[in-house]
């Protein structure tokens, strides 16, 4: 039993049973596992080509070392892709057990101490986040391997002998195709002290004591041994260059243009307590109260290059809390890498010297000293106390995921992908929008292509890699700039092919519907298919990036091999242990025993003193967290509060809220709250919240509340006021005013047409039939002009529908100079109303957004905001556009029964009052403003979104301010170039309406005596949320 | 080893001898003996030859489809090229070569016809609606096929039937360049036309365009509502009569019309409808003071209708208010509407609080509830002074200069 240790064989079956049966709940909503799991199911499909369509337009797959992906691949063909996601997982898990084991073999020299090493590590709550809530597969792989390589690595540099080359090179190389920054990192952090550790005891082995150790004695050794280091150095800088050539030369070619995205592990811990939470506290879990040991031992003489390591790394591992990561890494460097890998080695690295803490307070001198001071009592209370402390920090960690999960709850994606087979459907991008880290899975189960992708790094697209958002899927929580994103592929989806979006959260609702696309149907798993018209299909041959074979070839290759090779050579030892078939030399590394006696006393006392620092520090921050959280212990929190539960439509505890004397009934409040809609109560996200207070007493204030919301459609800033008062001790807000209005009946009727369009009258796979293919309606285009306003060009218009059926209706304006050069192209967004009924008339304005310009780098602005829209600055200055509108039949949304009425104007500013005479209930009205002058010409048009709903018979007010006129500038009014389904407008408006009476138009427009205008006209789009 | 090598040189040579001898000139003569000219499409053909020398020379075929190699079987001097009927499924023009070592020996063409039976008639029909009027047309293109889908013989006859306003006729054409095309004119009525054609009583599938109504042409409205008073609760409803176009036919279901309401105070309030059998309904509510309103309703650049006028008279005759004692809260109402009941629920009251210099500092709103209505002035907005306040009510309006003193906080 001497060689055999139990305690490693004790936790690998803890290990395998804990971990090996939690991945099959975690692995799946982990951030990172899906990614992986796509890569595996592109190289399962196309093993040799790197190239892969289904993200981004294109990318390719040798962005990212195969390793990990190929091996999940090649189990798949066993047993399907999750099969050989988990078989990873078992064998990730296996490894890193068994990796910490031979680590702490290699630093303690001690059975027993690395028998422990490899316990805690079954039980460290860094390995629990890297797996079950990262799912960093590649990441364990690699630094296990790396692990495993060490004492190969030691050997070979102590010794000199190349059997111990071989077998750490063969190592090395698994570590560099599983995961190219572990062994680049992992030489410096861990390989480099190995080696002065190896020097170390070199030169320990030349003199009598630790002593006698001087620096000129260890000189002499580095010397000796430098022909081995550096033999070992170049082969391993060879192999990590030579099995990864393909990535490297990738990355040279395709060099990383992406801004930085921001990453939690680069926060002020202090400042964002989440990230601190999730990317220090988890981390380093119980290893925080041993801070002082940890270091002591790693500052001893044997282990000082470790310490040096140690320290490093756990300052870069500290992210944007100190200045320091940001000095030493460069900005660059810091901005692309994500810190939480150097607090993951760091904690990894301390794993001996906890092992060797515990097997000394357990069993060694640690423990007699204890029971000789303190009694046996105090012993056994410590022991237990850092035991409860690891089982705590085990089971937050694991439960983390469940209580703040960070997916959206498992989309069965079954419908989905039948959809995308279905009926060529797939002959179009898609987009997923509200999925999380899932429609990586969604994309690995479809031939069908996505604008969007899951592994940041490899973009290609402009509109991508100048935004610092992580996917369009999630927009929303990148704020104004992620949604902006996403409105510039919403509105120009032409270019991408993009024709069906996936929605699996309302709250893109409005944006797609005033960008123009329309409800197709809900699927069986609850997602709402949206699509646009007018899109045409992918053309059958796609470009690509084509690298050159013998690279394609390396790639898929020399990954697998190294894993063959790394497994012949290292496997005739291991069996030869195992066996002990033949008996071994022992290890070098396993003369350097140190005995644990005479524990250090003043150290007990230190980290003693430590202990108790940070559980005052612990809670210290539960009391500050209470008071934050005490929701009504202050005029601000009880505001804060209210908003919170608000915007997280937890209307049970807003209502807690309301002053308690003057409350409305909670069953009240329910039915008030249920018939409010609009873009704020049913599509905002709270983005920013300022509280003032004014005439503040002792138990009653006035709080004027500045609000920030991000809605799918733009920035919107609101400013409620509300009285407060205090009763017993606690504040509470007073209830405000309801309009009390009511209709003049309960049931209503009402009579129209409504449409519908066949998918496909045959039921055939083939094309659609001639005969069964619409004619797109005719549209006439009334007006149309080029002008700047405020340094901004645009184009407006008006535009009618003059066919017999409805119109969806695509306006795409393109700018030239005057030499006919085109400068930009961009479609209306949200300036127009996309479905037009017959002979309605829309006004429309293009404005020419970042991407829309040829000149992307010189005319982009730098970051994109749709309220403040960054001026253009060109050389060419547009001179001539051309339109081109496109009419396609419609049959949904064709809502329009609001009027307009008791309205107001004067010089500043119209109201009036909505009326919806329908009964549909109008989530979201737009109001579209324009203007015209005295000769009712179109000078400008403007949009403004009405923030509260209109129920059914009900009126709702609005206010417009209005604008001036005098930074309006006319470059260019014709109807020349305007064309409508790819016919010239002017043979349409002398064929439909030969004898069109223009005084019609100008009866219905307003009046208004301005110096810089005289006629306004109002139009509305109403978006109806839930159509009935 | 030696011996070897000058063996293989040896035998190397002898075989570039024997090449050699291959070159030596020889004679080759081909006679043509019978060639077909003109047959039908699926027949089988037959090219005769007679040869002179020992040499296989190959039948090549060009067609529209592209050319084919035919090997001969040779019996004593007699080359017999045989063509199945799967090679001349084609009509058109066919030319053949014969080919003996890459040098062509006889040329000559022949035409294939196609089959006189048709099999079937390709037919497209666009656009798939026009306007009523007769002078909008669609298009009928007819492709009738043989049994190989070779475009029949010019000139065949074919027959177009249209079926218009339950007539139905019948009109000739004749295949030119493998289709015949007209164009098919509708009438003055909205309606649907029905086309087909025949090719020696093959028909071809039914295809129809949709004659739609013309643009519209002015027409009247009407309004209706439950009574005169400005209640701002009952709604008005405009209704135009069937709009139709010059020929009588009722315009398109879902046509939009505005229906423009301009009041005294020259606003041009506005509702829209879409037509149902060329009937468009506008709604609106009734105004909350009295007004005069005139209508319009366009289906803009079409047509237009009359100018017709309503008129309101107000529901309120007045309305009290009672401050409380430090001014800073005003109870209106109950208010009294036009049949001396509460008025409904929603009526709005509006508050104009001005300061003592004439500025205006707010304007609040509320509604009625059970024909009340109620402002608060707060302390922490309005400190205490001297305001003037204006409270509007159904076009009424009342004004109070109040001195507004602290209270307790509520």
């Amino acid at each position: 039993m001497k060689n055999t240790n139990s305690l490693l064989v004790l936790a690998l079956f803890i290990g395998l049973a804990f971990h090996g049966s939690g991945i099959f709940f975690t692995l799946e909503s982990t951030y990172d596992a899906l990614i992986h799991l796509f890569f595996a199911n592109h190289y399962a499909d196309s093993w040799f080509e790197p190239w892969d369509y289904r993200w981004y337009t294109g990318f390719t797959v040798q962005g990212y070392p195969p390793l990990v992906h190929q091996t999940i691949a090649m189990l798949s063909y066993i047993g399907g892709l999750k099969f050989g996601l988990f078989t990873v997982g078992l064998l990730a898990i296996l490894l890193f057990i068994t990796g910490a084991y031979r680590f702490g073999l290699v630093m303690t020299a001690n059975r027993r101490v690395a028998g422990y090493t490899a316990l805690l590590a079954v039980f460290s709550s860094t390995f629990i986040e890297t797996l079950h809530i990262f799912g960093q597969l590649p990441s364990i792989v690699g630094l296990s391997i790396l692990l495993h390589s060490l004492p190969e690595i030691y050997m070979y540099i102590k010794t000199g002998k190349a059997k111990f080359l071989l077998t750490c090179l063969s190592l090395i190389a698994v570590t560099v195709t599983s995961h190219h920054v572990t062994p680049i990192f992992g030489m410096v952090f861990f390989i480099f002290p190995l080696i002065g550790m190896v020097v170390m005891d070199y030169s320990r082995d030349k003199v009598n004591s630790n002593k006698e150790l001087t620096f000129g004695v260890f000189f002499r050794s580095f010397k000796f041994l430098f022909k081995r280091i550096v033999i070992f150095g170049f082969s391993s800088l060879v192999l990590i260059v030579v099995c990864i050539l393909p990535y490297w030369i990738n990355s040279k070619k395709n060099p990383i243009t992406q801004v930085p995205i921001p990453h939690g592990s680069r926060d002020n811990f202090l400042e964002v307590t989440s990230s601190g939470l999730v990317f220090f506290l988890i981390p380093w879990g119980i290893l925080l109260f041993l801070i002082p040991y940890i270091f002591y031992r790693f500052f001893s003489k044997r282990y000082l290059f470790f310490g040096l390591s140690m320290t490093m790394l756990t300052i870069l591992g500290t992210g944007g809390t100190t200045p320091i990561p940001l000095k030493i890494l460069g900005e660059t460097a810091f901005n692309i890498l994500t810190l939480d890998r150097f607090t993951l080695w760091a904690t990894i690295m301390s794993l001996p010297i906890f092992g060797e803490f515990t097997y000394r307070l357990v069993e060694g001198d640690l423990k007699e000293y204890l029971q000789a001071r303190f009694g046996a009592i105090y012993h056994r209370i410590l022991g237990a106390a850092l035991a409860g402390g690891v089982l705590f920090m085990v089971l937050f960690t694991m439960s983390l995921g469940y209580f703040r999960p960070s997916q959206p709850d498992k989309i069965n994606m079954l419908p989905i992908v039948n959809f995308l087979n279905q009926d060529q459907h797939d002959h179009w991008r898609y987009l997923p929008l509200g999925f999380g880290d899932q429609m990586a899975w969604l994309s690995a189960q479809t031939k069908a292509m996505t604008v969007d992708g899951n592994y940041h790094s490899a973009r290609r697209l402009p509109e991508l890699t100048t935004r610092a958002i992580e996917r369009l899927e999630n927009s929303k929580f990148r704020g104004v700039e992620g949604i902006g994103s996403l409105q510039q592929f919403l509105t120009v989806p032409e270019k991408y092919n993009l024709k069906y979006i996936f929605s699996n959260d309302k709250f893109y609702d409005p944006i797609l519907y005033f960008c123009g696309w329309q409800r197709l149907q809900q699927l069986e798993n609850g997602i709402l298919v949206w699509e646009k018209l007018n899109v045409p299909p992918l053309s059958s041959i796609l470009a690509k990036d084509e690298v050159a074979q013998w690279l394609k070839i390396m790639w898929g290759i020399i990954p697998i091999s190294t894993v063959l090779l790394a497994f012949c050579i290292n496997i005739q030892f291991m069996w030869y242990r195992v066996l002990k078939s033949r008996k071994l030399a022992v290890p070098e590394y396993m003369k350097y025993t140190i005995t644990y006696a005479n524990f250090p006393k003043p150290l007990v006392l230190i980290n003693h003193i430590w202990a108790i620092l940070m559980v005052l520090i612990l809670c210290l921050c539960i009391y500050v967290f209470y008071l934050h959280n005490d929701t009504q212990r202050s005029p601000e929190n009880v505001i804060m509060a209210y908003y919170d539960a608000l915007d997280f439509k937890e209307f049970e505890r807003a209502h807690s809220y309301l002053d308690t004397e003057n409350q409305v009934p909670i069953s009240q409040y329910m039915l008030e709250v249920s018939v409010t809609d609009g873009i704020l109560s049913s599509y905002a996200k709270l983005d920013a919240i300022t509280v003032t207070l004014s005439k503040e007493t002792e138990l009653s204030a006035k709080a004027t509340v500045y609000t920030k919301w991000v809605t799918p459609l733009e920035r919107i800033e609101k400013t409620y006021f509300h009285d407060l008062v205090k009763r017993d001790g606690n504040w509470h807000i007073a209830p405000s005013h309801l309009n009390t209005d009511i209709p003049p009946d309960q049931l209503f009727s009402q009579t129209g047409t409504s449409f519908y369009n066949h998918g496909r009258r045959r039921v055939t796979t083939q094309q659609t039939h001639h005969e069964d293919v619409l004619k797109q309606p005719v549209l006439e285009v009334l007006s149309a002009k080029l002008v700047k306003f405020d340094g901004q060009y645009s184009v407006i218009g008006e535009l009618q529908n003059v066919d017999n059926v409805p119109a969806d209706v695509v306006v795409k304006a393109t700018l030239y100079n005057d030499e006919d050069n085109e400068l930009a192209n961009y479609n209306a967004k949200y300036h127009m109303k996309h479905k037009l009924m017959p002979m309605e008339i829309t006004s429309f304005k293009v404005n020419f957004e970042g991407i829309a310009w040829s000149q992307t780098q010189d005319t982009l602005p730098p970051t994109f905001d749709p309220d403040e829209f960054t001026p253009t600055e060109l050389e060419e200055q547009p001179t001539k556009f051309n339109l081109q509108c496109a009419g396609n039949v419609a049959n949904t949304d064709l809502y329009k029964a609001v009027a307009f009425q008791k309205m107001t104007l004067d010089e500043k500013r119209i109201t009036g009052e909505l009326f919806n005479s329908g009964i549909q209930e109008v989530t979201i009205p737009l109001l579209l403003v324009s203007y015209y002058d005295a000769e009712k010409n179109l000078i400008w048009v403007d949009h403004t979104f009405v923030q509260e709903g209109i129920r059914v018979q009900r009126k709702q007010a609005f206010h417009y301010n209005l604008m001036s006129m005098e930074c309006v500038s006319l470059i260019n009014s014709s109807l020349d170039n305007c064309f409508v389904n790819g016919l010239p407008n002017a043979d349409i408006a002398r064929k439909v309406i030969p004898d069109r009476n223009l005084n019609h138009a100008y009866l219905q427009l307003q009046p208004v005596s301005r110096p810089d205008y005289d006629f306004l006209k109002l139009e509305l789009n109403s978006y109806v949320g839930n159509p009935k | 080893m030696k011996p070897l090598l000058y063996i293989l040189c040896f035998m190397l040579l002898l075989g570039c001898m024997e090449e050699n001898e291959e070159k030596i000139e020889q004679r080759f003569t081909v006679k043509l003996l019978s060639a077909p000219e003109v047959s039908q499409v699926g027949d089988a053909l037959e090219f005769k030859f007679a040869l002179e020398g020992n040499q296989t020379p190959m039948l090549l075929l060009e067609n529209s489809t592209g050319p084919i190699l035919f090997r001969p079987e040779v019996i004593s001097g007699k080359a017999t090229y045989r063509i199945e009927g799967k090679y001349t499924r084609r009509s058109g023009q066919y030319r053949w070569q014969l080919i003996a070592n890459t040098e062509r020996m006889l040329s000559g063409s022949f035409q294939l016809e196609p089959k006189k039976a048709p099999n079937k008639i390709e037919t497209y029909f666009g656009p798939r609606s026009i306007r009523a009027g007769g002078t909008d047309y669609s298009m009928l293109v007819i492709m009738p096929t043989d049994v190989y889908d070779n475009p029949l013989s010019e000139g065949t006859q074919i027959e177009i039937v249209k079926q218009l306003d339950d007539k139905t006729s019948v009109a000739p054409a004749v295949l030119k360049d493998g289709f015949a095309w007209q164009l098919l004119y509708g009438e003055e009525k909205a309606g649907r036309m029905l086309v087909g054609a025949s090719v020696n009583g093959i028909a071809s599938k039914e295809l129809t365009s949709i004659i739609s109504p013309s643009n519209a042409t002015d027409f009247t409205i009407v309004y209706e509502r439950v009574h005169e008073f400005a209640d701002g609760n009952q709604v008005i409803s405009f209704k135009t009569d069937p709009i139709t176009d010059r020929f009588g036919n009722v315009v398109s279901d879902g046509t939009l019309v505005n229906f423009i309401v301009t009041n005294t105070k020259g606003m041009r309030l506005q509702t829209s409808g879409t037509t149902l059998a060329g009937v468009a309904t506008g709604r609106m509510l009734h105004p909350d003071e009295a007004d005069q309103w005139a209508i319009e309703a366009f289906v803009t650049g079409e047509a237009k209708s009359q100018s017709i006028s309503v008129s309101f008279v107000s529901s309120v005759a007045d309305f009290d208010v009672i401050f409380s004692e430090d001014n800073r809260q005003m109870n209106i109402g109950p208010v009294i509407g036009f049949m001396d009941t509460l008025v409904p629920d929603g009526l709005q009251i509006q508050l104009d609080l001005y300061a003592d210099s004439g500025i205006l500092l707010e304007t609040k709103t509320t509604n009625t509830q059970f024909g009340k209505g109620q402002f608060i002035l707060e302390e922490g907005f309005f400190p205490n002074g001297t305001y003037k306040l204006k409270i509007q009510l159904a076009g009424l309006e009342k004004e109070f200069n109040r001195n507004l003193s602290s209270n307790e906080v509520e």
